[in-house]
């Protein structure tokens, strides 16, 4: 694989076991204890979002069922200011929301890129999954209630199972892109995205059984969020970002400049 | 009835099971067919991922059409 020309050498990539995930929610979880606020303001917009856009467009759903799932890609770099949260945690300071609105006043051109990036896929996926359900359902689908009825328990045809099947198949690529790459970002101010992305990739080839786990934990706790009438999104949402800086934590060995970093 | 349970209860049983140690077996045989097929560590990621999406899919559907009652 080329090498690209960057400020900073590549970070190491570690193993990590197939459990190690349950251990970076714990971990989460005991981020969420230490510094609560940032990480519910947090889930309360993400929810308040997802409920704006299912009572803007609850006639649409062809369209809201792309964009409900289209949102776990763009997710990560909303809770940038999370990840800034957990790296103060773990080098012994109380961060309160300064933190987090100091990393989105940084303005850090890297991250407006990669967002930016993730966007694009995001909504490649809103239109690839409207046009799916538009063209394949027999049925029009409308509401909600059409999308279980006629797409999720439709017994005459699998466009349900073509669905996940499509949506996983384009996931998997998204995934393995970004699973560290945001964090990565944020504790290598010289990192490019390229960088960021090819660490990801590299995470995702060294551990791909746990990395399917870690995706599929995700989409678990996304589901039970948005199930429980999106409430589960006020904890979930941050849970999952505190995780995630977690993971990079496990995954990719900590500079020898970086202070701070947790050691395994 | 046999053994306190009506065939209903027996064949739901079945199937739970049933259904649970399916799952299993494919997981063993996806995982077989990742290793002796050389898929490539981002292809055993993607298998896994799409029968990730799979079982949670069956499982959302499942629960869905529970608590609609159908």
């Amino acid at each position: 694989m080329p090498q690209t020309p960057s400020h900073t050498p590549d970070p190491v990539v570690r193993q990590v076991t197939l459990l190690q995930p349950l251990q970076w929610l714990g971990l989460a979880w005991r981020d969420m204890e230490r510094a609560p606020l940032p990480g519910v303001l947090h889930g309360l917009v993400f929810t308040a979002v997802a409920a704006v856009a299912l009572l803007a467009a609850r006639q649409h759903f062809w369209l809201l069922a792309g964009a409900f799932s289209g949102f776990l890609l763009v997710a990560p770099i909303l809770a940038t200011g999370l990840y800034a949260i957990s790296r103060a945690l773990e080098q012994g300071k109380r961060p309160g929301f300064g933190a987090v609105v100091a990393v989105w006043q940084s303005g850090d051109r890297r991250l407006v890129g990669f967002g930016l990036l993730l966007a694009l896929a995001g909504t490649g996926w809103v239109l690839t999954s409207a046009a799916a359900i538009t063209l394949l359902s027999p049925r029009a689908v409308l509401t909600p209630m059409d999308f279980i009825r006629e797409v999720m328990l439709a017994s005459d045809h699998w466009l349900f199972e073509a669905w996940l099947l499509l949506g996983g198949l384009l996931a998997a690529p998204v995934f393995a892109s970004s699973v560290v790459a945001i964090p990565l970002l944020l504790d290598h101010p010289k990192a490019t995205i390229r960088q960021a992305v090819l660490v990801s990739w590299r995470c995702v080839l060294a551990n791909p059984v746990a990395m399917a786990f870690w995706a599929t934990l995700i989409m678990l706790f996304t589901l039970l969020g948005l199930g429980s009438l999106m409430l589960g999104l006020i904890l979930v949402t941050p849970m999952l970002a505190h995780a995630s800086w977690h993971a990079y934590r496990d995954l990719v060995e900590p500079a020898a400049t970086a202070a701070g970093g947790r050691q395994p | 009835m046999m053994f306190g349970f009506t065939e209903a209860q027996i064949a739901q049983f079945g199937m739970t099971f049933g259904v649970g140690a399916f799952i299993l077996y494919m997981l063993f045989i996806i995982f077989n067919l990742a290793m002796e097929s050389k898929a490539g560590k981002f292809g055993t990621f993607v298998l896994f991922l799409v029968l990730a999406f799979g079982i949670l899919g069956f499982v959302a559907k499942n629960v869905i059409a529970w608590i609609l009652g159908i």
